[in-house]
């Protein structure tokens, strides 16, 4: 996958303020990856899940925020303007909103302990929902804000993650 | 004590009294709900009484919704379109199965048709209301494909067609 184009950072809106698309990118990326490490925990950890259809579940959940992710990044590639000459546009964002944004999107493991099948499906999905939680409410509280034609893109992937809360809890 | 004046017309009103694109987005988006409204009342007659009540309340929000469509077009000098007679459905419903793909599929258009409202206006208040339309059919079409054997339960992208 692409990395994020600097350019996404440092036009943002037109008024030197970080597109949001650039946050709401990392943290699919960041979401996708949590939610692959939770699903692996299920299907290999030392307790597996007794669920196995939540794991499949919350793959699902995995793939459709990495497509969030690949799409946003595609607007962001589509509106930077071309990079100067002798320069390399950078793989990942600089400045201190997106060095911030990207320490947040370091994959960690999450903390699940499966003691029992039971207690680690209940915790996975809880993380999970949590997940999607906070995904929805990032990318609704920008969706007023934002040029028509990003306006619909994110307005979906938010009507994703809370259908998929809905359908999950 | 003088009167105060009557307050001045919502941005979003203004919007929908001058942008013919977001008027007419807005307009599709209730002829979406007016169908919705009158494919619940259908297929509600083919679903067993744990799913009567769901079905019910999405009727009862989808009713919600194509009121206060209708009141903020009304209140912008927009006349909203009136509901049809009838609705030519994608599917026969015969049974539980086809009644639930009936739900799915009235709440994908409405999907569709409050996404592409986001794409046709720029008052932060319609936005919010385009978003609610958006989000709240996704939920609703992906709580009936979850009770189906349809997939995705949930679309990548609700209401991109």
């Amino acid at each position: 996958m692409a990395g994020l184009p600097l350019a996404g950072v440092l036009a943002g809106c037109g008024r030197g303020q970080p597109d949001p698309l650039v946050a709401l990118t990392i943290q699919a990326r960041s979401d996708a990856t949590r939610i692959d490490t939770i699903v692996q925990v299920l299907r290999t950890g030392s307790t597996p899940s007794t669920d196995p259809a939540l794991a499949d579940a919350l793959a699902a959940v995995a793939d459709a925020r990495r497509t969030h992710a690949e799409a946003l990044a595609v607007e962001l590639a589509d509106e930077a303007p071309p990079p100067l000459q002798g320069t390399v546009p950078n793989a990942e964002p600089t400045g201190p909103t997106a060095k911030q944004s990207t320490a947040t999107a370091r994959p960690t493991a999450p903390s699940i302990e499966p003691t029992a099948p039971i207690s680690a499906a209940d915790t996975a999905l809880t993380s999970v929902l949590a997940v999607l939680d906070k995904a929805h409410q990032r990318a609704a509280a920008v969706v007023p804000s934002l040029p028509r034609s990003h306006a619909a893109l994110v307005g979906s992937i938010a009507a994703c993650c809370a259908a998929y809360r809905a359908v999950l809890h | 004590m003088k009167p105060s004046p009557p307050p001045g017309p919502s941005p979003e009103n203004r919007e929908l009294a001058t942008a013919s694109d977001t008027a007419a987005a807005v307009q599709a988006a209730l002829g979406t709900e007016h169908a919705a409204v009158w494919c619940y009342g259908l297929l509600v007659a083919f679903l067993p009484p744990a799913l009567d009540r769901l079905a019910r309340q999405d009727a009862t929000a989808h009713r919600a919704r194509r009121d206060f469509i209708s009141r903020t077009l009304a209140d912008a000098g927009v006349p909203p379109i009136a509901a049809e007679p009838g609705y030519r459905t994608p599917n026969t419903v015969v049974d539980q199965a086809s009644a639930i793909h009936l739900a799915i599929s009235a709440e994908a258009d409405a999907a569709a048709a409050w996404r592409s409202v986001l794409e046709r206006c720029d008052d932060p208040a319609l936005r919010r209301v385009a978003l609610e339309g958006l989000t709240d059919a996704a939920v609703r079409g992906a709580q009936w494909a979850a009770r189906s054997e349809t997939a995705p339960v949930v679309p990548t992208f609700p209401g991109r067609t």
